[in-house]
């Protein structure tokens, strides 16, 4: 049975019901007529957001996958907003039907990492050093994933590489066959790379959350010299952020930096299958460091 | 008519800005609520959509209308959050809560999932054709993009949606 345009109709009015809260005209106006006020505010406010922004590109991304150029900055940043603070604790958790469990902790101190994953089985383990060297060197290298480093109930059907689109914005929507075609284009070498083409675009696995386990995979951009990062997966076709999984299979479609001066541009999917996990994850600065007997704990449920 | 507007607005006369709030903020706050899926950063947004309207009023030549005008600004300011967003999702603690948000419209829970697994470009020109219900040329000037292309992602949005709802209605009329 096909939706019909009488139910097409309707869905979009019940839309346009959405009313905004009664306080929001009073706040607005009062912005307008008191731009000290606001301005503070606002200050706060962005502050804020950028501080966690910041936080998060040194925790999580300055210390294992991106540039050495990009990391430095960020990490600078973050001393700076911090007043000279350099050692972070991140803790992270998966969240299944509305319960969380802790799946891991991170902590950082100047470029040392110590990573503590609960496993399948409940027990908490450190990750193996050739895996944090491997996200280490991640970033502009080929992917490389092998189904021995996913866990349990996630497993890796294939994995694609293709080449990015034209747009930065369209990076993460593609049409499959105009992929294929302009990487037989690239891989000829005929053609020079055009800008925003794949030579400025790669993408490596997230292993946050789950048990080494790919739940999304990170994007990262480079638009002239500065490096941003997308997240997200194509799901069934359609962009979609990591919490919008659902059951099912999901198709990942990876991006790879061409740039690398490795032997790249081999086409892989990477199909998951299993109930994806939502992720959550806390921050904590200003100088923890992993405890002594951290290496052996039963999972913790909340 | 709006020149005048543009004129009190110019000397912050108070009960011109609290028309003008009254009279847009509803649907700037529902086109950014939609666009986000976070109620707090819609209703931010819309501030500081107001906020920089009026900080630029003197540059608003009446080439098209306020509303218009006003959801540029709203796009620009949804876009420039979007570009901020895309680096804390996935590790933002806020994010769950963006999801949780979507609960806040049950009524169109089909639709509004639906919406959101669109490619944000075709998203943002179905929710102001048929939400908003502006022209082509409107969403042109909003968004900044050829007409030919809106009419081409409203077709794919539409399409893609169709397929989604009713997909949705099979479910649930096999589950009952």
């Amino acid at each position: 049975m096909n939706i019909n345009d009488k139910q097409f109709k309707q869905e979009i009015e019940a839309l346009k019901e959405e009313s905004s809260p009664s306080s929001l005209e009073a706040r607005i106006v009062n912005a307008i007529l008191d731009p000290k006020k606001n301005k503070s505010r606002y200050a706060g406010r962005i502050l804020g957001v950028g501080i966690s922004t910041l936080l998060v590109g040194a925790i999580v991304f300055g210390a294992t996958m991106v540039p050495r150029v990009a990391t430095a900055a960020a990490v600078q940043q973050v001393r700076e907003a911090f007043g000279g603070v350099t050692r972070y604790h991140t803790r992270t958790y998966n969240v299944i039907e509305g319960r969380r469990r802790k799946v891991s902790d991170s902590y950082f101190e100047g470029n040392r990492r110590e990573t503590f994953i609960t496993n399948s089985n409940g027990a908490v383990i450190k990750l193996p050093e050739e895996l944090e060297q491997y996200q280490e060197n991640f970033a502009g290298q080929v992917i490389d994933l092998s189904p021995s480093q996913l866990l349990d109930n996630r497993k890796i059907i294939n994995v694609m590489v293709m080449i990015a689109p034209d747009s930065i914005s369209d990076a993460i929507v593609v049409d499959p066959q105009e992929l294929n075609a302009s990487q037989e284009t690239q891989n000829s070498g005929k053609d020079k790379p055009t800008k925003n083409s794949v030579n400025e675009i790669q993408v490596v696995p997230a292993f946050i959350g789950g048990e080494y386990g790919i739940e999304s995979l990170r994007i990262l951009l480079k638009n002239e010299d500065l490096w941003v990062i997308e997240h997200g997966i194509i799901l069934n076709g359609h962009y979609t952020d990591c919490y919008e999984l659902k059951k099912g299979t999901i198709k990942f479609v990876v991006f790879v930096d061409a740039t690398s001066k490795l032997p790249l541009l081999t086409r892989q999917t990477l199909e998951i299958e299993g109930e994806p996990l939502i992720t959550e994850v806390e921050y904590d600065y200003g100088g923890t460091l992993p405890p002594k007997d951290f290496s052996v704990q039963s999972i913790k449920e909340e | 008519m709006e020149s005048l507007l543009v004129e009190k607005l110019k000397v912050k006369d108070t009960d011109t800005i609290n028309k003008w709030v009254a009279e847009h903020q509803s649907d700037l706050y529902r086109f950014l609520r939609q666009l986000t899926r976070h109620t707090e950063t819609a209703e931010d947004l819309t501030q500081q959509t107001f906020i920089k309207a009026i900080r630029s009023v003197n540059s608003f030549e009446g080439r098209c209308s306020m509303r218009t005008w006003l959801h540029r600004i709203a796009f620009n300011e949804y876009a420039a959050w979007r570009r901020r967003h895309k680096i804390l999702a996935p590790l933002n603690p806020s994010w769950g809560k963006a999801d949780s948000n979507i609960g806040d419209v049950d009524a169109t829970e089909g639709l509004f999932q639906a919406l959101h697994r669109l490619h944000p470009a075709q998203r943002e020109a179905f929710l102001l054709f048929e939400v908003q219900e502006m022209s082509l040329e409107e969403i042109s000037e909003v968004t900044g993009d050829p007409v030919g292309t809106i009419k081409s992602r409203l077709h794919h949005a539409r399409e893609k949606l169709r397929r989604e709802l009713s997909h949705s209605f099979q479910q649930v009329i096999h589950e009952h």
